[in-house]
């Protein structure tokens, strides 16, 4: 199910105002939409993901 | 199934054993492309009751009353008063995604107040026990989500009142930007995991674990007390329901009370001046009364005989002996004429017959009595004692009058409310205390997992996480994940607040059409609704605007979920309901259900079926009883479609004509 295109909009702005990799942003949408549609499977291998791409 | 859910649609529901007759509603979805019902139903003929039982059909609400008395209140509410049953039944039809069917059917059991769940899923007939939705539909019908979309007038105030943030919580709901959260709390969890299972330690194990029991400690009193916070937020908003709504009949009777008083006044004059004018009518039969010759011409002749002869006997005894024994010495009479010895004679006999002195004194003034009453004609006094009559009725009625204004002057009412009012006061105090100070303490030293204030409870957790970050030779991690879940909290706020923009710029493009006559234009929907230029709005501009922002905000939902609606457009005038029909029917592409009163008929309904080419199911429904006599009549006239005999406690009629006749106003008379 579709996530409020709002949603995407400032997900999309803030990645790159924070210089983020865009597979953050990919994970991030994708697991937005699970969780919409009630689902929210493997969730340390996307946070392992999104982890790997952060440099703070 | 996995099927992901993207519409909802009520196809009908049954009541058996309630406080509602025992029928069955259809809702008939022809072609698929029938959005729009208009159920007709007399006040206290089951709307809100449907509204409610519609809701429970998607969440326990009443699972969740934990006060037992509030709760036997709800359950009673819905049983039935005039055949008590140990067990009521309430089944809903739905489609889902135009295909599928389901049964929810709720057993309601009234000795141990609890509903019990069972759903059929597909076209069999084979119950499951429980509340069995596909988890994608389950995903969104969280408590907030049912209460928008099962609406009720309440939610108007709701949205004006900053303390409850009910725009935001709303948008945060039916917009899932909860959804964020559940990602950063995975980042915890994920933390957590990571933190124990990691071996590069730089304190002891059992000093880890001391910390994580800390740690752990903390976030169930954090859990608690944002339990609590949820908890008084609802419960300081049903008081504060319940506070306006006494606001709102104190002011109905204190404004009926100065009419009132007006009219009292009005009638204790009415009264004073019927005394006045029966004392007078009173006084004038008196009169007569005191002079009975008044009442009989026989009568008053007869005393004027007798007047005139004691006139003729009008001569003293004193004066009377020396006049007569005078006389008879005398020749002649003092008329002249010759006295002869007969004559003579006659006086010396007649002579004591005159009075004596005494008898003349009382008998003279009774005498001047009789000469000063006048001779009255009966139809006089007739008239007098006709008119005391009058005035005596002038009376009574007056006095009636004063005490049916006296009754309706509502006191024990008033007091009644205004102890409620201190009451929720008294209440709402702990509440806002809590709300306001208690969670919002700042931290100090001495602060144990055990205080009540969130601010220092997520200090506290910072804390022993910086510490279990170190310990762990996790900190690196752990600020990565701060990272990434401040990154998740600004994308809530800042979508949270776009959303609002957008909504905030649907509802004013409407507005000029739908407030067409005080364009009252919202500024901002940030925690509350607010307006341009302006405070506060009327009760009926407000609902228009809450029509406007749930329209606009339901749009948004990807899931076409029933809007139902409980009296949708009361407080409203004629241009304003014919608006927000034309908004529903351009704007709303999921279902919609309203429950009307006649009154709201007009400039509504008729205006939503013209717009929608009479794709819309306009129904009726009511009980059968000797108080809807009346209404059975009426229904027989328009048989064609109408369920007369189907049901044996009611009507449910489907003819559109009837929607349209359907008259309650004589059911009034005759209660």
């Amino acid at each position: 199910m579709k996530i409020d295109p709002k949603i995407i909009e400032v997900l999309k702005k803030k990645i790159k105002q924070e210089n983020l990799d865009e597979q953050i942003y990919l994970i991030l949408e994708n697991w937005l939409k699970e969780l919409n549609d009630g689902k929210d499977v493997n969730q340390n291998e996307k946070i392992e993901a999104i982890l790997k791409k952060i440099n703070v | 199934m996995s099927e992901t859910i993207q519409s909802v649609k009520i196809t009908g529901w049954a009541y058996r054993g309630l406080n509602i007759p025992d029928y069955d509603i259809n809702i008939f979805d022809p072609n698929s492309n029938r959005n729009f019902s208009l159920i007709l139903q007399l006040s206290g003929q089951g709307k809100t009751t449907t509204l409610n039982l519609l809701r429970y059909c998607f969440y326990n609400f009443l699972d969740e009353i934990e006060d037992k008395n509030k709760r036997k209140k709800e359950f009673d509410a819905l049983s039935n008063k005039e055949k008590p049953n140990d067990y009521g039944e309430f089944t809903l039809k739905l489609k889902l995604n135009n295909t599928i069917n389901y049964k929810i059917t709720l057993k309601f059991d009234f000795k141990n107040y609890k509903i019990n769940y069972f759903t059929t899923a597909g076209d069999g007939e084979g119950k499951e026990p429980g509340l069995l939705l596909p988890e994608s539909l389950k995903e969104h019908l969280s408590s907030e989500f049912i209460k928008k979309s099962f609406f009720n007038l309440e939610l108007a105030n709701e949205l004006l009142d900053e303390q409850e943030k009910e725009t935001d919580k709303t948008i945060i709901n039916i917009c899932k930007l909860y959804n964020l959260d559940k990602i950063s709390k995975a980042f915890d969890l994920f933390k957590d995991e990571y933190e124990t299972k990691t071996g590069r330690l730089n304190v002891t194990l059992s000093k880890l674990q001391e910390m994580k029991h800390t740690k752990n400690k903390i976030e169930q009193s954090l859990n608690n007390i944002l339990k609590k916070e949820n908890e008084y937020f609802e419960k300081r908003k049903i008081l504060k329901n319940e506070f306006n709504t006494l606001e709102k009949e104190e002011k109905k009777i204190r404004l009926e009370n100065s009419e009132i008083n007006k009219r009292l006044t009005a009638a204790e004059n009415e009264v004073s001046n019927s005394e006045a004018e029966l004392s007078d009518g009173f006084y004038n039969c008196y009169n007569f009364l005191k002079n009975p010759m008044k009442f009989s011409n026989e009568f008053f002749d007869s005393l004027n005989n007798f007047e005139d002869k004691l006139t003729k006997m009008g001569i003293p005894k004193s004066v009377g002996d020396s006049f007569f024994s005078e006389l008879i010495e005398s020749k002649e009479c003092l008329c002249g004429k010759q006295l002869d010895e007969e004559m003579k004679e006659n006086i010396q006999k007649n002579k004591y017959k005159f009075l004596t002195d005494e008898t003349y004194n009382v008998l003279n003034p009774i005498k001047s009595k009789i000469k000063e009453t006048k001779k009255i004609e009966k139809f006089l006094f007739d008239e007098a004692f006709i008119d005391l009559t009058k005035k005596m009725g002038n009376l009574i009625r007056a006095k009636n009058k004063l005490s049916n204004v006296t009754e309706n002057i509502d006191q024990e009412k008033l007091i009644q409310i205004t102890t409620r009012k201190s009451e929720i006061e008294h209440e709402i105090n702990p509440i806002n205390e809590f709300l306001n100070e208690t969670i919002n303490k700042r931290w100090s030293e001495t602060d144990t997992p055990d205080t009540e204030s969130k601010k220092s409870l997520i200090q506290q957790l910072e804390y022993i996480n910086s510490q279990i970050e170190n310990a762990t030779n996790t900190v690196d991690l752990g600020k990565k994940i701060k990272f990434i879940k401040k990154f998740l909290e600004e994308v809530k706020e800042e979508s949270l607040e776009e959303i609002s923009n957008s909504i905030v710029e649907k509802i004013n493009l409407e507005v000029p059409r739908v407030l067409k006559y005080e364009q009252i234009f919202v500024k901002s929907i940030k925690n509350k609704i607010t307006f341009k230029d302006r405070e506060g709005a009327a009760q009926g501009q407000i609902v228009r605007i809450t029509y406007l922002f749930l329209i606009a905000l339901l749009g948004r939902s990807n899931l076409k979920f029933p809007f139902i609606v409980d009296s949708p457009v009361t407080a409203m005038d004629d241009v304003s309901r014919g608006e927000i029909a034309k908004s529903l029917a351009q704007f709303i592409d999921s279902q919609y259900i309203a429950f009307l009163l006649p009154p709201e008929r007009g400039d509504f309904a008729d205006v939503l079926d013209e717009e929608l080419n009479n794709n819309i199911n306009l129904i009726v429904a009511f009980p059968k009883n000797k108080f809807t006599e009346n209404l059975i009549t009426q229904a027989k006239n328009f048989s064609q479609n109408t369920e007369l005999e189907k049901w044996t406690n009611g009507i449910v009629s489907y003819n559109r004509d009837f929607f349209y006749d359907f008259r309650g106003r004589l059911i009034k008379q005759d209660i």
